[in-house]
């Protein structure tokens, strides 16, 4: 038996009570000391999304580019990826040792599988306020 | 009586506030800039989303991308009608039924719940004020291009 979807009801609530805040919170730190990255960049990352690996790659790819003047965007990149993926406090540990999503009596595969389908729908969701929360607040500073 | 149908009164009472109304009405005034089709969007989302992180996001979105919004400041004070007021409104509404059940907790299911309830009933009523004051504008046309 493979593990193939996560309980959207809870979902649903991880993503109003702690992905919203965190997100909001993620952005307020960011942007105390940097610059937003432009909407190309927001937008990319939205597209890449869509899966916990594909997102993991596209950001660690990002932070390891050479961007010249633009420090920040590093910055964004590095301090995303420590988000997501710190071995300690990222989200994906998170997934099991302070949200208990994953369900007793699993095989290691099914675990894993499991993991990765959590971290993924945790991080689309959180990427999905990251990317709301920027280009409006973008907009605000524009005005 | 069940936990469901105190919530639903318990939702309707705070919608009933002369406050909600008054700022209903003064935010479907201020909407009058936008299209209808854009007031229908708000609505959907309410109504189709589990998660009212959905409905702030949609709002934020909308402000960046399209200048309608931006026009007297109507996304601004959406968000904030919903982020501050409504939530405020939801807390109190958690209280009284904690007090009500003895003390049984009212879960995070619940609390997203009645939340979303407050969103969607302070859509349906500034879709209203939207419609009643587009028409004493004289925008009727514009709602004949958007049912097309």
């Amino acid at each position: 038996m493979s593990v193939t979807a996560v309980d959207e009801r809870r979902l649903a609530v991880l993503s109003d009570t702690k992905l919203y805040p965190e997100a909001s919170a993620f952005l307020s730190r960011f942007l105390a000391d940097y610059a937003l990255p432009s909407t190309q960049q927001l937008i990319g990352l939205l597209t890449f999304s869509r899966s916990w690996a594909e997102l993991l790659t596209f950001v660690k790819h990002q932070e390891s580019r050479d961007w010249g003047n633009k420090a920040e965007y590093q910055q964004f990149y590095t301090q995303l990826r420590r988000y997501l993926d710190d071995s300690k406090t990222g989200l994906r540990p998170r997934v099991k040792a302070e949200l208990g999503l994953l369900p007793g009596g699993l095989t290691a595969k099914q675990e894993r599988e499991a993991h990765d389908l959590w971290a993924g729908a945790l991080a689309r969701e959180f990427v999905q306020h990251l990317v709301a929360a920027a280009l409006y607040q973008a907009q605000e500073r524009r005005s | 009586m069940n936990v469901s149908l105190q919530i639903a009164r318990a939702v309707a009472k705070e919608l009933d506030q002369d406050p909600v109304y008054d700022r209903a009405k003064a935010l479907g005034s201020q909407s009058v800039g936008l299209r209808r089709a854009q007031i229908s969007g708000l609505e959907s989302v309410a109504n189709g989303t589990r998660k009212v992180s959905d409905v702030l996001d949609y709002i934020k979105l909308r402000t960046a991308r399209h200048k309608e919004w931006r026009v007297n400041e109507i996304g601004a004070a959406l968000l904030e009608a919903m982020e501050q007021d409504l939530r405020t409104r939801r807390d109190g509404i958690c209280n009284e039924l904690t007090s009500l059940a003895d003390g049984a907790a009212v879960d995070d299911y619940m609390r997203q719940d009645i939340y979303l309830r407050l969103i969607r009933g302070f859509v349906a009523q500034l879709a209203a004020q939207y419609e009643f004051a587009s028409m004493q504008h004289g925008r009727s046309g514009a709602d004949e291009r958007d049912s097309r």
